[in-house]
């Protein structure tokens, strides 16, 4: 054993932090001689060293950092000043580290150490104590929590982490006791409540339990493992149509410990690879600005890795900035696509999801040459082309759609389903490519054909008896209509059908109709989700807006991080006239989705410009529009930092954006924008402020 | 020691090999290894070539069954190949021990009248030579049993690529039917097992696939530290499982779709086990997946399945977490007459125990019986429910191994850091109405617990006929190895071999009631699925303990009738055919 290795308290005062990094790695390389110095001054410590670790493989980031701290501590232990908490300290952080790439091993070793040197401070046992807990170790991490609970009584993770192993161990009434502590400390700690619920689900007293998980749900909406939890407490009560209901909503996302000594480690680590792992485990748990920060720090530590663009367009996605998503992967394949090293699959999950942002943008013609280029990349994947064979279809490509289709049949059962695809959805493709090309006999033959592969799908029979309607056999069209009723009968898949067929009566302007439909399915399925979001939409087209809200909120009320019906509701309470109610649902919705430029300038709109002068907020609407200027300025988000300029007072900005805007208008043709900007110019130079007509200039519609 | 015991860490960690077997004379421990030289030679290749194929790690399976039908069971080991396109033996980090081809193996059980008393374990002889073809597939799990009803046990192999139907001709001698037979499924076989879920007596298949693994080392997955590591399930795309009707000719019919299978999206199964969970009399499935919620398929009438595994509680674990799911056995563990769940998962992760409180609804009760601590360290693969000391109460086997490289295995150089030791662990039974199990320390399980290997399959049955049941260790790129049981056959106990049809065959499915007077009743189903990638003993066997008094047998058979038959002898297998005991109604005995 070298001589650091049983450095201690005595080892003096340090000052490692201070000193220049070049000073640091000249004394390293003196090391060795202070290593041969002889025993240090660490009288009654005998401290196992600190494992070294292999790091030839690491990414250089990770590897400089674990070894610079580790050689840091080291440093830290010849240094004859160095205190005892300044080298537990260094020990504990060093830990830390060994945790954030989960060493688990290693890092195990270095808090030991550090109880050892500061058997006084409490993170020292507790940190122990986790990765006890972690490798299964219950007993010696109960002793250590409790040891950590005795220097502080008062830190929560500790008490709720012991009262899990308690759980765990059996141990009930121990386990309830840390719980009830914990939330005493913290009267609104979810994960006290989860525990109280586990405990009182072990017991049998599933009433209790569903009490204790509605609590954590109520504190942490976002905890959607809480579902699953009082899903099966409902099932054990017998109350089936509950536990169907929570069990729909089940996600993986767990009641979080607040835990301040944990927690932060997810900023430390310096590998891409961590924080691509971070970034997919927040996107996994709906934080998406923390994934998309996760990605960004991906790329910053390896700006070519395609899967951190994915993963960053995603989460961009998720919290409302389209444009960014599909920024992100426009840079993505401009940065991926021509690198030697990049697996060919990672560039076509790119070069997929780019195409399909497109798509969903309207933009399928650009989408088009993307998916070409995978099929390129790899000729192998019968998804890649399935995916460019419906492309095509739906851009009227049809005879170049059926290509492909006959390809992806011609080549086999086995290749359409290994890409997880199925061969009577390709048949079903093809003959519906096959119908709008006229070509009556194939499309018929087609559909017989995944008819009598999958005998049952009364979803695809429902698409025959279309066709059949198409190709002028309304007999034929019956018989299967007849067949799949009875295939469908009450099932999700009917609903959904009814659904749609609820959305092309609205579209085709029969509103009534629609509704009728839509209430007909949530008579017999009032959990299903897409039929009361399609009732409410079709009676906010028919102005019914207070039953529009109603129904957006019962969606809202199952699902709180329901995006489109969050903006339903909006929409619907201003358009209605309750901008009272709006401006709390738009301070919600743009809580959970901070990027979204939409809701941003509706909420900018409403602070500077509502009918309601109780709703107005100059100065929250000017700084709401300053923080969207900076990012996205175009003619739109200036009008709206004009308007809550207006409404702060500050009338000479708003009035030289307006004279901007009409400069630049100047030539164009859009006569209306230019009367609309004179008329708010006319508002700003009398100093007064500009009132909105009437909610749809709210939404700017 | 290679690490040196400064590195505290190193010495810690159970999963650093152990230097060597130590002595530990006048100790009782349950399993040891077979005395001397045994003849069963197997080392599993897995054709790593350094470029970190999830494939590579993956598979190691097997399968026990009578070929010869001389009473005692022969021993069927899955091998690999050269994984990549263009890859050769010379591109192979480690050379293959075996001698020889590299192809499967069989080998013949040569077990002496009595030789199995003397806990030595039987003679094995290598026959591959005379199987009749040269099974060179990259093998991963099989699956026995007859399915042409011509009496002789047959084999099904899922390998990565074309699976393989293997016909028993008898002898020792097979024929590949499987383009014959329809079942040459192409994707990713990580489990295969036979039953008959249409009651008409006709053997039944079902197959489960992985994923398409990329085998040109062009997807590249990386642990936190961004070194190069192997992938996880996400990695590539998942492939559908495969249900195939014995139509009764020696072929089958696809029925994926018409069944209900077809209409889950694919995942990346890994185990699979049948059983009548919800006491209908109708076999179900239960499906393991890999970082998926498990699916529990409940048959309806007509061959229909419905997944039914969130409502019943086995989709997720108790926290509602879906977990990495490799290994999994059916079993009654606590003697309530249904069968229960456990489940084996990765490293970090808890298994899972799933008590059936009936009708298929169950309770994850992995810490209760103090079965969630001792696995947090180890990622496992085979597991089966086993009575190692005929006290009654099934214990519990589990063979670990790694599948992300272990920290202190590489910074040891450690050439393939995955090992760990496997473990066993006891059923206390009952005690004031709570079961808990412990796990033996090596001292208590025996030497080969001492052992750290890439273990995955693992196969149980008696392989010396002694009355208890051993084990037989599927190592990944090692040995394989049999655990000889030395203490059940200690208890009394009883072994039956259930059979239907003529020429008979295993009832696969069928469930056995033994009455016991003064103590509970002892259920088990008669099975060869479960554990991981291998076919087990199909025979049964009940442990009793000390003084019990045995009333009678039922017998529920795969076809929906039920029998009642004497207490069978105690100390003996007895064989039991449909048909030769008095016919029950419909009510409960």
């Amino acid at each position: 054993m070298s001589c650091w290795m049983s450095c201690g308290k005595s080892c003096g005062k340090a000052s490692h932090r201070s000193r220049p990094r070049g000073w640091r790695w000249l004394a390293l390389a003196a090391f060795p001689v202070l290593a041969a110095c002889g025993p240090r001054q660490s009288p009654g410590r005998d401290l196992p060293p600190v494992p070294a670790l292999d790091l030839t493989a690491a990414e250089a980031g990770a590897r400089e950092q674990l070894e610079g701290e580790r050689q840091a501590l080291v440093m830290l232990l010849a240094d004859r000043k160095a205190t005892a908490p300044e080298v537990a300290e260094a020990f504990g952080d060093l830990g830390l580290l060994y945790i954030t790439y989960e060493f688990l091993d290693a890092a195990q070793v270095c808090f030991s150490n550090a109880s050892k040197i500061a058997p006084e401070d409490y993170r020292w046992p507790y940190l122990g104590a986790y990765l006890h807990k972690v490798r299964g170790r219950l007993p010696q991490a109960v002793e250590g929590f409790e040891e950590a609970l005795r220097g502080s009584p008062e830190f929560l993770p500790a008490r709720l982490r012991l009262g899990q192993i308690r759980a765990e161990q059996g141990e009930a009434t121990l386990a309830r006791e840390q719980f009830e502590k914990a939330l005493e400390l913290e009267p609104d700690c979810a994960p006290a409540y989860q525990g109280l619920g586990e405990l009182a689900a072990a017991a049998g007293d599933d009433r209790a339990a569903v009490e204790a998980y509605s609590q954590a749900l109520d504190l942490d909406p976002r905890a959607t493992a809480l579902h699953y939890l009082l899903g099966l407490s409902y099932r054990n009560l017998g109350d089936l149509e509950k536990a169907q209901l929570h069990l729909a909503q089940r996600g993986e996302v767990a009641t979080r410990i607040p835990d301040p000594l944990l927690n932060p480690l997810a900023s430390r680590a310096a590998s891409s690879q961590f924080y691509l792992v971070q970034g997919a485990e927040a996107l996994e748990a709906g934080d998406f600005s923390g994934a998309a920060a996760a990605y960004r720090q991906a790329l910053e530590k390896a700006p070519q890795t395609p899967a951190a663009f994915r993963g960053l367009s995603t989460a961009l996605l998720a919290l409302g900035d389209a444009g960014g998503a599909l920024q992100a992967l426009e840079e993505g394949v401009a940065v991926c696509l021509d690198l030697e090293g990049t697996p060919p699959l990672e560039k076509v999950q790119l070069l997929v999801l780019l195409a399909d942002r497109l798509e969903a943008l309207g933009r399928s013609e650009e989408a088009l040459p993307h998916l070409l280029r995978t099929l390129e990349l790899a000729p192998e994947q019968p998804l890649l082309r399935l995916r460019l064979a419906n492309a095509l279809a739906r851009r009227g490509r049809l005879e170049e759609a059926v290509e492909l289709y006959s390809q992806l049949l011609e080549a086999g059962a086995q290749s359409v389903s290994s890409g997880g695809g199925s061969r009577s959805r390709v048949l079903e493709k093809r003959a519906t490519a096959y119908v709008n090309l006229g070509r009556r006999e194939e499309a018929r033959a087609d559909f017989q054909q995944a008819l009598r592969e999958a005998p049952e799908d009364g979803r695809l029979r429902l698409r025959y008896a279309e066709a059949l309607d198409f190709l002028g056999d309304p007999e034929g069209a019956r018989e299967q209509r007849r067949q799949a009723s009875a295939q469908l009968k009450n099932s999700p898949q009917r609903f959904g059908l009814m659904v749609d067929s609820a959305r092309e009566l609205a579209a085709s302007g029969d509103l009534v109709g629609a509704e009728a439909k839509l209430r007909e399915v949530l008579a017999q399925a009032p959990d299903f989700r897409e039929a009361r979001l399609g009732l409410a939409t079709v009676l906010g087209n028919g102005g019914q807006y207070g039953g529009a809200a109603e129904e957006f909120r019962q969606v809202l009320g199952e699902a709180p991080g329901h995006v489109a019906a969050r903006r339903g509701l909006v929409e619907a309470l201003i358009l209605g006239g309750d901008f009272l109610g709006a401006r709390v649902e738009l301070a919600e919705a743009v809580r959970r989705r901070p990027r979204d430029l939409e809701l941003a300038l509706i909420q900018v709109r409403l602070l500077a410009s509502a009918p309601d002068p109780r709703v107005r907020d100059g100065s929250l609407a000017r700084e709401i529009a300053l923080r969207i200027v900076e990012d996205h300025r175009t003619p739109e988000t200036l009008l709206a930092l004009a308007l809550a300029h207006a409404e702060a007072g500050g009338f000479s900005e708003s009035l030289a954006i307006v004279a901007e805007l009409l400069e630049s208008a100047e030539g164009g043709g859009d006569a209306v924008r230019r009367a609309g900007l004179e008329a708010r110019q006319r508002s700003f130079e009398v100093r007064s402020p500009w009132t909105a007509a009437s909610g749809e200039e709210l939404l700017g519609l | 020691m290679a690490l040196g015991c400064g590195f505290l860490a190193a010495c810690e960690d159970p999963s650093v090999q152990h230097p060597g077997p130590v002595s530990r004379p006048g100790s009782p421990a349950v399993f040891a290894d077979p005395v001397g030289d045994r003849g069963l030679d197997f080392v599993h290749f897995n054709g790593r070539s350094g470029e970190l194929l999830l494939a590579e790690i993956t598979c190691g399976g097997g399968a026990v069954l009578d070929i010869d039908d001389d009473g005692d069971l022969d021993l069927y080991l899955l091998q690999g190949r050269m994984l990549g396109p263009g890859k050769t033996l010379r591109d192979s980090i480690v050379r293959p021990k075996h001698e020889g081809p590299l192809t499967d193996r069989l080998y013949r059980n040569d077990l002496e009248p009595g030789e199995g008393d003397s806990g030595r374990g039987g003679r094995w002889t290598d026959i591959t030579a005379d199987l009749g073809f040269k099974p060179s597939r990259y093998g991963c799990a099989a699956a026995a049993g007859d399915y042409d009803g011509d009496g002789r046990i047959d084999l099904y192999l899922a390998n990565l690529g074309p699976n393989q139907l293997l016909r028993n001709l008898g002898g020792g001698r097979f024929e590949d039917v499987t383009a014959v037979a329809g079942v040459g499924d192409e994707g990713s076989g990580v489990v295969a097992l036979f039953f008959d879920y249409d009651r008409d007596g006709v053997l039944d298949l079902f197959v489960g696939n992985n994923m398409a693994f990329d085998l040109s080392g062009k997807v590249v997955c990386r642990s936190l530290t961004g070194a190069r590591d192997y992938c996880g399930p996400g990695a590539y795309p998942s492939q559908p499982d495969r249900l195939y009707r014995g139509r009764g000719d020696g072929t089958f019919e696809d029925v994926t779709a018409a069944s209900g299978l077809g209409s889950a999206l694919p995942v990346p199964t890994l185990g699979a086990v049948s059983g009548d969970f919800n006491g209908d009399g109708w076999a179900d499935l239960y499906v393991a997946n890999d970082g998926q919620p498990n699916r529990l398929w409940i048959q309806r009438e007509g061959g229909r399945f419905e997944d039914r595994a969130l409502l019943s509680g086995v989709a997720v674990n108790g926290s509602g977490a879906a977990e990495a799911s490799m290994g999994v056995a059916a079993g009654d563990f606590d003697g309530d007459g249904d069968a229960d769940l456990f489940l084996t998962h990765l490293i970090k992760e808890t298994n899972t125990l799933y008590r059936n409180d009936g009708g298929a609804l169950f309770r994850d009760l992995t810490a209760r019986v103090e079965l969630a601590a001792a696995s947090l360290p180890f990622t496992s693969f085979g597991t089966g429910w086993l009575d190692f000391d005929n006290d009654g109460w099934l214990d519990l086997f589990v063979a670990n191994g790694a599948v992300t490289q272990v920290p202190a295995l590489v910074e040891a150089k450690d050439p393939f850091p995955l090992h760990q030791r496997n473990q066993l662990f006891r059923n206390g039974g009952e005690v004031d109405g709570s079961i808990r199990f412990r796990e033996l320390p090596a001292a208590e399980a025996g030497l080969p617990f001492e052992r750290s290997e890439v273990s995955r399959g693992a196969i149980f049955g008696d392989l010396d006929n002694d009355g208890d049941p051993d084990v037989v260790v599927l190592n990944n790129a090692g040995p394989a190895r049999i655990l000889l049981n030395q203490v059940g056959s200690r208890a009394p106990w009883v072994g039956l071999r259930l059979t239907v049809g003529s020429p008979p065959r295993d009832a696969l499915g069928a469930t056995v009631r033994l009455l016991r007077q003064g103590s509970p009743d002892l259920w088990r189903r008669l099975a060869t699925d479960g554990s991981y990638g291998v076919a087990n003993d199909p025979r049964i066997l009940f442990g009793l303990s000390g003084g019990d008094r045995l009333k009678a047998l039922y017998v529920d058979w795969p076809d929906g009738t039920q029998e009642e038959f004497a207490a069978p002898a105690v100390g003996r297998y007895t064989t039991i055919h449909q048909g030769s005991g008095v016919p029950v109604g419909s009510g409960d005995p």
